[in-house]
């Protein structure tokens, strides 16, 4: 076969292809590691055997319990928050054509530490019972995400328009949030600052369900739309000529990833960055394709959030940094030396 | 024979009338050139034949109602190649032209749309550049990946917005010998804006000149091209020539005097 535009382009998507194999494997070789970290030493052999016995004949010995009830939760929501946060990112980036968006740029996750600092500071909640910090956080996670919508949409949900409303929603949640603080106890501050700092170490086995399902039925959709939001970069008006209803896709999209979003966070507090570097890393690597940078995104969210909860839990350990803390220590080095050594422009 | 038929289009920014019942054919496997001033209409134009803009009035494509149908539906029978386009995301040559497939389809690109791409690239001559980056190319290259993605839809219609606008005299050249030669190959018909008046006179089968929204004549450009169209269309006096094809060649001299 000779060597056609064709035969060079499937080439270039066999090494999107490997990027995907081996991020996979690195994400699936770091999640065993970071199950042998702590108290109770293990080898990562026994990280695996441990876990691929309990899926199928739940062990009682110590390193059965220390291995599925404390310290797995923790690096599957690892797993589940970072690809969550990394597809959202890649997702809001492509929808409003913008580098610099994420899950933080609509201002959703103000208004998350807002609906928290309500139940810790007030003692108010949509629900009573356990979970009412979380459930505040998720409702008004979503109060947010509609009150942009609302805003978008008589501007016919323009990227402009959207990053605009999302700016505004964000301070009024910001100050909202300050003036509780300002009106709160030395200890509820204490709690509200250490959940907007972001921790996996709230996560169990429901928290994990229902992220999951939340994830299961989200991320197939969105890949759907992959080749929708490659067009999108084109600009709405290109967009439309190639049969792409902009409107409906941005809707719909921005609807999902604040699903995912409030999902997640509700759980975790709020963690940056995943959702602006990881698309950003994987863009430089594996291009604008978003059937291929989904994935990755995917993955490397993922993957940079196992590396900052391995930090945070063993560079001063016993002491736990704020998960939230070592994300931005770890990827910004990351991100600022692939974005100085690639050559050329990627966005 | 007629391929669309544009009866009374009319359009609106907010409350400023910007085309007013606008109606003319596209005959089929011709080259219409839409000539005017800047302001004139003929982008808003281009825009309300393929749906992007909501006009008054029908566009009517073999029959059948273009502003009844789809977006996906419009864009399989009619590819659009904006004046500019802001600068995105980093992309390759490839990349940008498969996505002129999009309507054809599905998530994972099919053989054949892969072969659609290949032969584009080369009937655009850019096979070369397949895995160069779209934003470090030249002006004229750029301007020949967005019609091979315009092309890639397999339209029956190519709607094109002052596509030589950022190209220099040879690639000017190139890019209308281009579009003329597909029109005969393949038989699509095209609708362009264009601002050289010259280039229209020697490429298109006809021309509507646009004033302040509304139709001004339609005809051939030997037809229509004369020096009181061009004093009246575009302000300017001008004299004529003609090519050793009989084309006119217009020389435009000086503005011409404001008459109350």
């Amino acid at each position: 076969m000779s060597e056609t535009a064709t035969v060079k382009y499937l080439s270039f998507v066999q090494r999107k292809l490997m990027f995907l194999g081996i991020t996979a494997l690195a994400l699936l070789l770091v999640a065993g590691i970071a199950v042998t970290i702590g108290s109770y030493d293990m080898t990562i052999v026994d990280v695996y055997r441990i876990i691929a016995q309990g899926l199928f004949n739940p062990g009682n010995t110590t390193a059965d319990l220390v291995v599925w009830n404390i310290r797995l939760p923790r690096i599957l929501m690892g797993i589940l928050a970072g690809a969550g946060l990394g597809i959202c990112g890649a997702v809001l980036q492509a929808i409003l054509r913008n580098p610099l968006a994420s899950p933080f740029t609509l201002g959703i996750t103000s208004a998350a530490t807002f609906g928290a600092s309500l139940a810790m500071i007030l003692g108010i909640g949509i629900f009573g019972g356990s979970s009412f910090v979380v459930i505040n956080a998720f409702v008004f996670t979503l109060i947010a995400s509609f009150a942009i919508y609302a805003l978008a949409f008589t501007k016919k949900f323009t990227p402009g328009a959207i990053i605009m409303a999302g700016i505004a929603i964000s301070y009024l949640f910001g100050a909202l949030t300050s003036f509780l603080q300002y009106i709160g106890t030395a200890d509820a501050l204490q709690q509200v600052v250490f959940w907007a700092m972001g921790s996996l170490g709230r996560a169990n086995w429901f928290s994990i369900q229902v992220v999951a399902v939340i994830l299961a039925v989200t991320l197939p959709i969105l890949l759907w739309y992959s080749m929708d939001l490659n067009v999108m970069g084109s600009g709405d008006e290109a967009a439309k000529s190639m049969g792409v209803d902009v409107s409906r896709v941005r809707i719909i999209t921005l609807v999902l990833t604040s699903l995912i979003t409030a999902g997640i966070i509700c759980f975790t507090g709020t963690i940056g960055f995943i959702g602006l570097v990881g698309p950003h890393i994987c863009r430089m690597i594996v291009g604008p394709d978003h059937r291929f940078l989904l994935p990755a995104s995917a993955l490397m969210g993922a993957l940079i959030l196992l590396c900052a909860d391995i930090a945070a839990r063993t560079l001063f350990a016993p002491q736990v940094i704020p998960i939230g803390i070592m994300t931005s220590f770890i990827g910004v080095p990351f991100f600022i030396y692939l974005f100085v050594k690639r050559r050329g422009m990627y966005w | 024979m007629v391929k669309i038929i544009i009866q009374d289009l009319s359009f609106r920014y907010r409350s400023a009338p910007v085309l007013q019942e606008i109606s003319f054919n596209v005959g089929r496997s011709k080259v219409l050139c839409l000539l005017g001033p800047n302001g004139s209409g003929k982008s808003t134009l281009i825009k309300c034949i393929n749906q992007i803009l909501r006009p008054k009035g029908r566009v009517v494509m073999d029959g059948d109602e273009i502003h009844s149908m789809s977006i996906s539906d419009v864009a399989r029978r009619m590819g659009y190649v904006p004046q500019s386009e802001t600068m995105g995301m980093s992309m390759t040559v490839f990349d940008a032209v498969l996505m002129g497939r999009r309507v054809h389809m599905g998530w994972k690109p099919a053989s054949r749309d892969l072969e659609v791409v290949d032969r584009v690239l080369q009937d655009m001559k850019i096979e070369s550049l397949a895995l160069e980056d779209i934003w470090e190319l030249s002006g004229g290259q750029r301007q020949k990946v967005f019609i091979a993605r315009a092309l890639a839809q397999e339209p029956e219609v190519l709607l094109l917005d002052e596509p030589t606008s950022s190209l220099d005299l040879k690639h000017q050249l190139e890019a209308m010998e281009t579009i003329r030669s597909l029109v005969q190959r393949s038989g699509i018909s095209v609708v362009m804006a264009i601002h050289d008046i010259n280039l229209a006179a020697r490429y298109a089968d006809s021309v509507a000149m646009i004033r302040k929204g509304s139709i001004y004549g339609i005809g051939t450009p030997l037809e229509l091209f004369t020096p009181q169209a061009i004093r009246e269309v575009y302000g300017v006096e001008a004299t004529f020539l003609y090519d050793t094809a009989g084309n006119p060649v217009i020389v435009p001299l000086r503005a011409a005097e404001e008459r109350s």
